[in-house]
């Protein structure tokens, strides 16, 4: 099942009770916050859609923590609310390389462009926009997905980029944008401005869960985040053209805001309460002038609470971490079985490999902190055996407990790329790598000789029979 | 939309270069917003001391104005290619 639209996807969370409708005086600071932290630490973590809003009455809604559990993220992904997330990580893998099947279609007058806001804009009086922490800077857009082009191939949908980047609304008109160098929206904009240009960009918020996800994950430059979405949902998916430039956008989009990066200018930011559970310190950054406005009749605000884990921050981009770190180990070592890079966006990485020989898991994990995203992120790499299960943290203790020799399996790689807004990497950019091999050593290697257990029940069939006993 | 004022004091910044950037859209006079031109910070009249309030504020949030100019770039202005 596909979701054309966030209301598609909330309409699905009413129906499976993953849905709150929060009626009761909402204040923007500090009850959005709590509200969106408090429905996280619940179980299942619920959606919470929130309509009275101080200030707002009669004209905005916000919702938070759509993304925020597996059971949300398995109905992202067309499976059942109980599939595990190892099964969730599967058939995101499986999706993946359905890729060339993905397309995208064009709709006349689409649902994002029913009203336009061209003149005397505001967004402080347009949207319900809050304080995600405390001690922000500012106002922040949490789940906004930016779309640029490259502009020496504006007519290459698949190097059209969509991605997710922090943004502070700092003036009526104008919002701070703070995207990596290393991110291809980045690339973008400093194609532009070598060139004297203004880049157009569009910023969209409330779109569907897929492409929230896809928007989240760190694709090669010439994917296109509209076609891994299309694969994701089974069927073309629905753009639209900006009226003031030739940008595409979700047809079905809450919210369009068309704008432009000012060249060859920078502009104070921060600091903001970032997914390591603490704020990172303020930077001169892009900013983008706002030219126009369009959204759907009585929007619906989407926004995201990041701060110390677990927030829908970590899951929205729990497997789209894991899975492409899998697919470029799989590549050249098919004998990796798994991998679970769910916390912190991958600043652990836990890696299940069969051997080939000795030494070989350190080799995985040398690997792991050579692919796109481990470069600056894996800071802590553990592997183990092929049959222990990455997303069980029991089994990932047990190897370590019962596998790893101090003296020869754990090593530091000193003074390599690190995350810059990891509290411990410093100068900031700069760490250090932990390998953990948990493996059970391989010839030439050797341990001393022990007989395992066999593991009981490993097709699951007595399992299910259990449950069907105590679920009647 | 919010009338103009730009002689207001910073909370973080103290610069006086705030002024008056929106007012609830319900027209129910709930809440002002303010914003530096300076150091682009931004508050709500409605939340709390702690952040509105400059002797009430938590000092390692504080801005100090040289700082403004001279903290880190993320993305450094690259040269201008020639035009030929």
């Amino acid at each position: 099942m596909s979701y054309k639209s966030l209301r598609d996807f909330l309409s699905k969370l009413e129906e499976e009770k993953l849905l709150i409708h929060y009626t009761d005086p909402v204040s923007l600071e500090p009850d959005v916050r709590t509200i969106l932290a408090a429905g996280m630490n619940m179980k299942d973590s619920p959606a919470i859609l929130m309509n009275n809003i101080d200030g707002f009455l009669g004209k905005g809604r916000i919702v938070g923590n759509v993304c925020g559990s597996w059971k949300s993220n398995a109905l992202m992904l067309g499976m059942q609310t109980d599939a595990t997330v190892k099964e969730q990580f599967f058939r995101m893998s499986d999706l993946w390389d359905k890729y060339i099947e993905g397309s995208v279609t064009y709709i006349e007058q689409p649902p994002c462009q029913e009203v336009v806001v061209d003149e005397n804009i505001n967004l402080f009086e347009l949207f319900p926009l809050h304080r995600v922490n405390e001690h922000d800077g500012g106002f922040y857009l949490s789940k906004g997905l930016v779309v640029t082009k490259d502009i020496d191939e504006p007519d290459n949908l698949a190097v059209e980029n969509v991605g997710v980047y922090r943004m502070q609304v700092q003036h009526p008109d104008v919002i701070a944008l703070h995207v990596m160098p290393f991110h291809d929206g980045a690339r973008h904009i400093k194609k532009a401005e070598e060139r004297g240009e203004a880049l157009p960009v569009a910023i969209c918020i409330g779109v569907p869960p897929s492409l929230a996800t896809m928007a989240s994950t760190p694709l090669d430059y010439n994917q296109s985040e509209y076609i891994f979405t299309s694969a994701i949902d089974g069927e073309p998916f629905e753009l639209a053209k900006c009226i003031g430039n030739d940008l595409d956008v979700p047809a079905h989009a809450e919210i369009v805001i068309e704008g432009e990066v000012i060249p060859g200018k920078r502009f104070y930011e921060g600091p903001f309460g970032e997914f390591p559970g603490s704020y990172s310190g303020a930077k001169q950054v892009f900013n983008i002038k706002v030219k126009r406005v369009t959204h759907r009749k009585d929007p619906i605000f989407e926004t995201l609470y990041i701060g110390r884990p677990w927030t829908e921050h970590d899951t929205l981009i729990g497997l789209s971490t894991s899975v492409p770190i899998y697919k470029q180990l799989k590549a050249t070592m098919p004998e990796v079985k798994c991998v679970n890079a769910n916390f912190q966006h991958g600043l652990s990485v836990i890696v299940a490999t069969d051997l080939k020989f000795g030494g070989y898991g350190k080799t995985v994990a040398m690997r792991v902190a050579t692919t796109p995203h481990g470069i600056s992120y894996a800071k802590n790499i553990i592997i183990v055996d092929g049959d222990v299960d990455p997303f069980n943290l029991e089994q990932v203790i047990w190897a370590i407990n019962c596998r790893v020799r101090a003296d020869k399996d754990v090593t530091v790689i000193q003074n390599t790329p690190g995350f810059q807004l990891d509290p411990t990497s410093n100068p900031p950019g700069m760490g250090n790598k932990l390998i953990i091999d948990a493996t059970t050593p391989e010839y030439p290697d050797s341990i001393r000789p022990f007989q395992m257990i066999d593991l009981l029940d490993t097709e699951g069939t007595m399992q299910t029979k259990l449950e069907g006993m105590l679920n009647g | 939309m919010a009338e103009k004022n730009t002689n207001i004091q910073c909370v973080r910044c103290l610069s006086e270069t705030a002024y008056l950037a929106a007012s609830a859209p319900d027209g129910s006079g709930a809440w002002d917003l303010y914003c530096c031109s300076y150091c682009n910070y931004g508050w709500r009249t409605t939340e709390g001391s702690e952040i509105t309030d400059v002797t009430k504020r938590d000092p390692r949030f504080s801005v100090d104005k040289n700082e403004v100019e001279s903290v880190f770039c993320l993305n450094p202005i690259p040269k201008l290619l020639n035009k030929e």
